[in-house]
């Protein structure tokens, strides 16, 4: 089943001048209109995501990967483009208002790039997550308090700590708590933006192989948006290559690994090994 | 029939050294029975694992078909979409690849449990039979718990090698998956695969020694120089007159 049809992505920062688009992107080296000086995070986007699949973007600093993890978790006006969510009528990037918060409160869950985005430090850990249960319409204390502790567990952060501030919890902590947020209401949709930077290299992996284990017992259909590429092998079963805001390859994760086509995948994958 | 390579060529063209063009493959046609054991074999650099890679879709054919009878129907692997091989691998296809691509600081026992509990077995039940085979290959049971990238040549291999056979898929690839290990694991390792997997199990394995060829082997595919020498019957294999 397809969760996530997305036709012609674009996102635009500045006023356009219409011919933004085709004076950047890969083939021009930059993502900066000469024209009007309008950024083009990311243009031309499509893809589709079935259930259970995890979709990997990978691309340098800059190249639009944030851009086009906001917009899809509806954090983020688009310019342009369609995405069909199997459970929402119409293009979800045109919802208004109420509905845009019902897909976000229920359908699609965010983990942010920056932490400060996705969590209130001054609130507990539990009371992240509690707001979450709170915006889909959960009610009795009780109830929410024994979901919070099962995500807890989920997630593998200790219970105990649940009612302590969320500042003093460590970075992998808050990661996991930004995680247990996202899949408290059983999303259809997960979108991870750069999970594990700011992590020690063994808390890392721990986070990513947590998020695994239940990514595949839950089949959620899922985004990891990463400039490392040992987070996208771990988790990504096909990856989007980004540069200049463009899609300029796209593939099963150990393709794009061992034999990638375009020149500036093959530098990436080069300048790792 | 199981397996029909139908003129497979790969192509690497390398942007990154003024697209310079390193021929990996080139027109090679063989067909593999079902339950077959297909050996692999020729001279380093001869495209061994590239045949490996383009049957397993690692490596995008540059042209060919590489039709596979799957139990749902024929899947072109040479052609079809990443779904249809990522369904293919979650079920059917499986590789071990000549260098364990370890992911970092999961467990041995996990990385080879893994591949079973994302087909649906329970995880403990599939720690256990990982740690079983582990144990069939010889690994010390001190090592179940502890990271691969810490491991010798020899036990990473056996780590590859039992992640590749613990789902028993109908189409196993094995690209040199005993050339690190000492004669007595080597023997471990070979009878593992005959008690362990089914009968109707059909096997593609690269193999450098002549002995396992001559062990385990039905026919023979030998290459040269990217291209396809010969196919022998084993009986017919003289490794001094073809290689
Ligand atoms: N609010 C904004 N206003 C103007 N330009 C922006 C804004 N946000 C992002 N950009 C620009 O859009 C482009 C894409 O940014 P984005 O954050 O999507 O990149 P990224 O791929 O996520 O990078 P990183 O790996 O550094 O997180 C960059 O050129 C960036 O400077
Ligand atoms: N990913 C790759 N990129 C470029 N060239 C490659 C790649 N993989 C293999 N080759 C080239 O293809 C040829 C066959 O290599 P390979 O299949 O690894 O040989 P073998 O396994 O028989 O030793 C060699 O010339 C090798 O350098
Ligand atoms: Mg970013
Ligand atoms: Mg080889
Ligand atoms: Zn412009």
């Amino acid at each position: 089943m397809t969760v996530l049809d997305v036709a012609n992505l674009t996102k635009i920062y500045g006023d356009a001048c219409g011919e933004c688009v085709d004076n950047t992107g890969p083939s021009v080296g930059d993502n900066q209109c000469p024209v009007c000086g309008s950024v083009v995070a990311c243009a031309d986007v499509d893809f589709q995501l079935h259930d259970g699949e995890v979709l990997g973007i990978v691309g340098e600093s800059g190249s639009g990967k944030s851009s086009l993890a906001e917009m899809l978790a509806l954090d983020l006006d688009a310019t342009a483009g369609d995405a069909r969510y199997h459970a929402y009528d119409g293009n979800m990037l045109s919802a208004d208002y109420q509905a845009r918060h019902e897909l976000q409160n229920q359908h699609v869950g965010m983990v942010h790039q920056h932490v400060q985005d996705g969590l209130e430090l001054s609130f507990s850990g539990g009371g992240n997550v509690a707001e979450k249960l709170l915006a889909a319409g959960w009610r009795h204390y009780g109830d929410i308090r024994d979901r919070v502790e099962s995500l807890f567990r989920e997630t593998e952060v200790p219970v105990s700590r649940m009612d302590d501030a969320t500042e003093t919890y460590s970075g992998g902590m808050q990661r996991r708590i930004q995680i247990a947020k996202a899949i408290a209401n059983d999303p259809g949709l997960v979108v991870l933006d750069e999970p594990t930077t700011g992590l020690d290299v063994s808390v890392q992996a721990r986070v990513l192989d947590m998020f695994r284990g239940l990514q595949r017992e839950q089949d959620v259909a899922t985004i990891v948006v990463s400039h490392d590429l040992d987070v996208i092998r771990l988790l990504a079963d096909r990856t989007l290559v980004m540069r200049h805001g463009r899609v300029i390859e796209t593939g099963l994760t150990d393709r794009i690994m061992e034999d990638p086509h375009h020149e500036y995948t093959q530098t990436l994958i080069n300048s790792v090994i | 029939m199981i397996l029909d390579i139908d003129t497979v060529s790969k192509t690497f063209e390398m942007h990154i050294i003024d697209g310079k063009t390193v021929p990996g493959l080139a027109d090679v046609s063989f067909t593999v029975d079902d339950g077959e054991f297909v050996a692999v074999v020729g001279e380093s650099g001869s495209g061994k694992s590239s045949l490996l890679k383009c049957i397993y879709r690692t490596y995008e054919p540059s042209a060919g078909a590489i039709r596979f009878q799957t139990e749902g129907g024929e899947v072109d692997l040479a052609n079809c979409s990443d779904r249809e091989v990522l369904a293919v691998r979650g079920s059917e296809l499986g590789y071990a690849s000549q260098f364990l691509n370890e992911i970092p600081r999961v467990p041995a026992v996990d990385v080879v449990a893994r591949p079973m509990w994302e087909q649906g077995m329970d995880r403990e039940a599939a720690r256990e039979r990982a740690r079983e085979l582990l144990t069939a290959l010889d690994l010390p049971a001190e090592l179940f718990d502890a990271y691969p990238a810490t491991f010798s040549g020899g036990e990473r291999q056996r780590v590859n090698f039992a992640r590749a056979i613990a789902p028993q898929p109908r189409l196993l690839l094995l690209d040199e998956p005993t050339s690190a290990l000492d004669p007595e694991t080597r023997a471990s390792a070979l009878e593992l695969l005959d008690d362990y997997l089914p009968a109707s199990t059909t096997v593609v394995g690269v193999f450098h020694n002549y002995d396992v060829v001559q062990q385990v082997a039905d026919r023979v595919v030998v290459l040269d120089d990217a291209r396809l020498q010969q196919v022998v019957d084993i009986a017919d294999y003289d490794p001094e007159v073809l290689a």
